[in-house]
């Protein structure tokens, strides 16, 4: 499984590697299928339901805090050199 | 300058005027205008996001300004403008994007009735330029810039009375870092929505604003808020016990009105204090940290500068 992953993205551009994501989520899913028992194949669903709800996603930028730095002088007035302060 | 981008990646350093001279400059001229090429020189290598224009920076009149923006220094005043095209000479404001986030800077400087526009400035820049009211100017470009930017930070030379006027006159600036006073704001004061700060003067200090923003529609709020109000209730405290010994030598109704004014002042603050005691702590908020940092002599110069400094020949300031 790994070897496929590996043959399939190396050397390739972002937007070639997304190209490929679906063909090898195929495969992926058809080897899945064949080693697991039918009951199982809910379970992947299952599992990212559960991810949802447990993290769910926020939109924009609530969900992530932007820190910012401003330096600000003022009154500089030709002045270059440390002043005693 | 050095240190701190190497910890952090988004810092942006804005100026908000009268950076280049000061009132003695037609002392001696020729040097002022060397150490002022120079402090371009230092500002432009600090990758400045923006620098607004003072009075004190038209001493030497406008084109100097103007040579100093086309080499690349970002000059902006939105109410400097040019008589004859009656546009302004260098922008209004200019947008940073930064942390995801889209930062307005937008300038002012006092309007040319002020005493701060002399009889030298006048002189310096006869018939080049035309200093519009700065209410109205600012009304405008606030309106202009809408849509356009997150935050809005006002780089104003007007001095604190004018900014307290623009804060409430001008809706949605969010901070306002001012000058021409050259005050140590060591608390920022909160007027209409909008925190005003200074950072003293001559370089002594450099003003560190840290925001942390979850969403620029929430408002902001001081970390250091409680502290904030108690070093203003203390300041308010030592004025009217001044104000109270003098009255006892020297009763007058000059005195009694300070002192009723200081008293309304210390009613609001208590009000404020007990309001931010009792927030709830699920109020959505952005916070803001403000220090000053000084600039001590021990601090590393940077050897490219001192470069410039000593092929000028300039020992002293």
């Amino acid at each position: 499984m790994r070897r496929v992953l590996f043959i399939c993205t190396r050397n390739r551009t972002r937007s070639q590697k997304v190209s490929i994501l679906g063909p090898v989520l195929w495969v992926s899913m058809e080897l899945w299928k064949r080693v697991t028992d039918r009951s199982l194949r809910a379970a992947p669903l299952f599992l990212v339901l559960l991810l949802l709800v447990i993290f769910p996603v926020s939109s924009g930028a609530e969900g992530k805090e932007a820190t910012i730095l401003l330096l600000h002088t003022n009154n500089v007035t030709g002045h270059f050199f440390p002043c005693p302060t | 300058m050095e240190k701190i981008r190497k910890e952090r990646q988004s810092i942006l350093v804005v100026d908000s005027g009268d950076l280049f001279f000061d009132h003695l400059v037609n002392m001696n001229p020729e040097r002022a205008l060397k150490k002022a090429r120079l402090i371009g020189r230092a500002y432009r290598r600090m990758d400045a996001s923006a620098v607004n224009v003072g009075d004190l920076d038209l001493v030497q009149g406008v084109d100097f300004l103007r040579s100093e923006f086309s080499q690349g220094l970002p000059l902006i005043s939105a109410n400097l403008f040019d008589p004859s095209s009656k546009s302004p000479i260098f922008p209004p404001f200019v947008i940073r994007e930064i942390s995801g986030m889209r930062v307005a800077f937008l300038g002012l400087l006092p309007p040319e009735s002020a005493p701060a526009i002399s009889a030298a400035i006048r002189k310096a820049n006869e018939g080049k330029i035309l200093i519009r009211d700065p209410v109205e100017a600012g009304r405008e470009t606030l309106q202009k810039l809408r849509g356009q930017a997150d935050l809005v930070v006002l780089l104003s030379d007007l001095g604190l009375s004018s900014d307290q006027i623009v804060a409430g006159t001008i809706p949605g600036i969010h901070f306002i870092l001012g000058g021409h006073e050259g005050r140590l704001v060591v608390h920022p004061t909160l007027q209409a929505g909008a925190y005003l700060m200074q950072s003293s003067a001559r370089g002594m200090y450099v003003g560190k604003l840290h925001l942390a923003v979850e969403n620029p529609a929430f408002p902001f709020e001081d970390k250091e808020k409680g502290e904030s109000i108690q070093a203003q209730m203390r300041n308010i405290e030592r004025n009217l016990q001044a104000l109270r010994g003098q009255r006892e030598r020297q009763p007058s109704k000059e005195i009694d009105h300070g002192i009723e004014l200081w008293n309304q002042r210390k009613a609001k603050l208590q009000k404020e204090l007990a309001s931010s005691a009792s927030d709830s702590p699920t109020i959505k908020r952005n916070l803001f940290d403000w220090s000053l940092v000084p600039l001590e002599m021990p601090l590393p110069e940077d050897e490219e500068v001192r470069r410039w400094i000593g092929e000028a020949r300039i020992n002293v300031d």
